[in-house]
C-alpha cells in the first residue's frame, strides 16, 4: 500500500492553494525519494516546482514511481476542512487518492485521480543578481501595501536597498526594505537590478507564504523572478515568474 | 490626387521657407539632406554628419533614416513644437523637434539640402492585422470566454498521441473541451484531425464527456456535414476582433528563458 503522513495538514492546504491558483490540474509525482511536482500555468508565465523529500514526512511508504493526476480545485476544497492540529494522510489507490485528516477525529475523503501525463519541464537557469530573504509576513505586508494601486510590481535593488514599487493606473506605491530597518533578513546584490512583474501572479502565490517562515526573492534585470518558500526539513516550494518587458 | 510640391537642391534660405510653410500647413515633409542629429532626453546621443532622409509627418512625428536598415536612427514619436531656423554662425539650418512630456529634444543640423517634398496625402484605408494561428491560440487561451461560453483554460499545445491539441479547456459543467483552431476556412481535414485527438483522449480518459470544437472564421459545407455526423461543434471566431487582443506589452513566456541563458 502507498501511504504517507505529514505532520501539518494546514501547511499542505496553503501549498496546494497556491499551486491550485497557477494550474487547474497537475501531476504529483510520488517516488521513493519524495513527492515532487513541476508544472507551468497555461499562459506560460509562472512555473511551480514543489519538492518534498521523504524525510519531511512522518510516514513514507511509497515503492516505485506513482504519478497521480490531481484536480487542485477539488483537492483544495477538501483541504479547507483542515483544523489546527490535524496531520495529513494520503493514500494512493487504484485511480483514486484518499485524503485523511488525522486529528481529534479521523476524517477521510476520496477523490478520483485524473489520467493526465506529466509535463517534462527543465529548470530555468537564470543568472540571478539579487537574492533577498524576508520574513513571509513582510512578504504578505508588502503585497498588501502596494495592492490598492498596483497592477505591476517593480523590484529595484541597489547596494543595501531593496525597493518594491507598485504601479497602476490608479497611482504608485513604494516600499523600501533594508537590513538596517530589520525588514530584510539578508540581501546579496551582485549588481544593480530592476525588473517588473504582474502583481496578480504574486497574489496567487501568496497563500504559500503561510507554510513557510521566510520568503526568498531572486531576480535580475528584466529576467524572471524566483520565489522560494522553504518548508521544514529540506522541503521547498519554488515559483518562477516571467517578467513584463515593456 | 495627392497634392505634392517638390523643391530640388534649394539653398538653405529657400529650404527654411519651404519647411516652415509646410509645417504651418501640417503637411508631410520628406527631406534629403546632409545632417547631424543630437538627441537629449531620457538618454542622449550624437550622430555625426551624413546623408539621410528626414520625415516629418502631419501629426508631428519625426523620423530620421540612414540609407540602410528598416528602423529610423533617431525619432520623436510626438512633438509639442517643431521649428526650423538658420544659424548664420555655423551656416546651417537647425531643425528642432521638442516633446515636453517627457522632455526630449531632437536637434537636426542640415548643412546641405538635396530635396524637399511637401505632400498632402489622403489615406482613408483601414488596416487589417493578420494574426497567426499561434496568436489566435494565445488570445483564446487568455480569454477563453471569447468563444462564447464560460470556458476555463487548462492547457495549450497539449500533447496527445496524434499530435498537439491547440487548446484544452473545460466547460461550466466540467466537461473536457478540445479546440482546433483554424485561421482560415476550416476544411474536412481539420474536422478529421479534431476527431483523432478526441479518440486518442477517450482511449485513456475514463468517464468524462469530451467536446470537440472547431474555432475558425468559417467552415466548408462538407466539413460542417462531417462535423455534425461526428457530433462535434463549430464556433465562429472574428479574427479582426481577436487581433485587438494582441498583447502590445511584449509579454514573454518562461520558455524564453529556458534556452540560451
Amino acid at each position: 500500500m502507498s501511504r504517507i503522513v505529514f505532520s501539518d495538514a494546514r501547511a499542505w492546504r496553503y501549498l496546494m492553494t497556491a499551486i491550485g491558483k497557477i494550474i487547474e490540474e497537475g501531476v504529483l509525482r510520488f517516488t521513493e525519494e519524495g513527492v515532487t511536482l513541476r508544472a507551468m500555468d497555461p499562459s506560460h508565465i509562472v512555473m511551480v516546482d514543489l519538492s518534498m523529500p521523504r524525510a519531511v514526512f512522518e510516514e513514507y511508504e511509497i515503492s516505485g514511481v506513482k504519478n497521480v493526476g490531481i484536480n487542485f480545485n477539488d483537492l483544495v476544497k477538501i483541504l479547507r476542512r483542515t483544523t489546527k492540529n490535524d496531520r495529513l494522510g494520503l493514500e494512493l489507490r487504484e485511480e483514486k487518492i484518499a485524503v485523511m485528516f488525522l486529528g481529534s477525529s479521523e476524517r477521510m475523503f476520496v477523490l478520483p485521480t485524473l489520467s493526465i501525463s506529466e509535463e517534462k519541464l527543465p529548470e530555468p537557469r537564470i543568472p540571478f543578481k539579487v537574492s533577498a530573504r524576508i520574513t513571509s509576513s513582510t512578504f504578505r505586508d508588502v503585497l498588501k501595501d502596494v495592492d490598492p494601486v498596483a497592477e505591476t510590481l517593480r523590484f529595484v535593488c541597489e547596494k543595501e536597498v531593496f525597493k518594491v514599487i507598485g504601479k497602476g493606473s490608479r497611482g504608485e506605491a513604494e516600499v523600501v526594505l533594508t537590513e538596517e530597518s530589520g525588514a530584510l533578513i539578508d540581501l546579496s546584490v551582485e549588481e544593480k537590478a530592476e525588473a517588473s512583474y504582474s502583481i496578480e501572479y504574486f497574489k496567487n502565490i501568496v497563500p504559500a507564504s503561510q507554510a513557510s517562515d521566510t520568503t526568498t526573492i531572486k531576480f535580475a534585470t528584466n529576467m524572471p523572478c524566483r520565489l522560494d518558500f522553504e518548508l521544514a526539513g529540506e522541503g521547498r516550494l519554488t515559483f518562477y515568474i516571467a517578467p513584463r518587458v515593456d | 490626387m495627392a497634392n505634392i510640391v517638390v523643391h530640388e537642391k534649394p539653398d538653405l534660405d529657400r529650404a527654411r521657407e519651404a519647411i516652415r510653410n509646410a509645417l504651418s500647413r501640417r503637411k508631410n515633409i520628406y527631406i534629403l539632406a546632409n545632417c547631424s542629429v543630437d538627441y537629449f532626453g531620457r538618454s542622449s546621443s550624437h550622430l555625426d554628419f551624413g546623408e539621410r532622409l528626414i520625415i516629418i509627418k502631419s501629426d508631428g512625428a519625426v523620423l530620421i533614416h540612414r540609407p540602410t536598415g528598416h528602423s529610423p536612427v533617431n525619432w520623436q514619436p510626438e512633438t509639442s513644437y517643431i521649428g526650423v531656423d538658420y544659424d548664420s554662425e555655423e551656416g546651417m539650418l537647425v531643425l528642432k523637434a521638442l516633446r515636453t512630456k517627457p522632455r526630449e529634444l531632437v536637434t537636426v543640423k542640415l548643412s546641405d539640402v538635396f530635396l524637399i517634398v511637401e505632400a498632402e496625402l489622403r489615406d482613408p484605408g483601414a488596416f487589417y492585422m493578420h494574426i497567426s494561428e499561434k496568436e489566435i491560440r494565445d488570445i483564446l487561451a487568455a480569454n477563453p470566454k471569447l468563444l462564447g461560453e464560460n470556458f476555463t483554460t487548462i492547457d495549450i499545445e497539449k500533447k496527445v498521441e496524434p499530435g498537439f491539441i491547440d487548446l484544452y479547456l473545460k466547460d461550466e459543467k466540467g466537461n473536457v473541451v478540445v479546440i482546433e483552431i483554424k485561421r482560415l476556412t476550416a476544411r474536412v481535414d481539420a474536422v478529421r484531425q479534431l476527431k483523432k485527438y478526441i479518440d486518442s483522449l477517450k482511449n485513456y480518459m475514463r468517464t468524462e464527456k469530451i467536446r470537440g470544437i472547431i474555432a475558425a472564421p468559417s467552415i466548408t459545407k462538407k466539413a460542417y456535414e462531417l462535423l455534425l455526423k461526428e457530433k462535434l461543434e463549430f464556433k465562429q471566431i472574428n479574427i479582426e476582433a481577436l487581433a485587438k487582443h494582441v498583447s502590445k506589452e511584449g509579454k514573454k513566456s518562461l520558455f524564453d528563458y529556458f534556452k540560451g541563458v
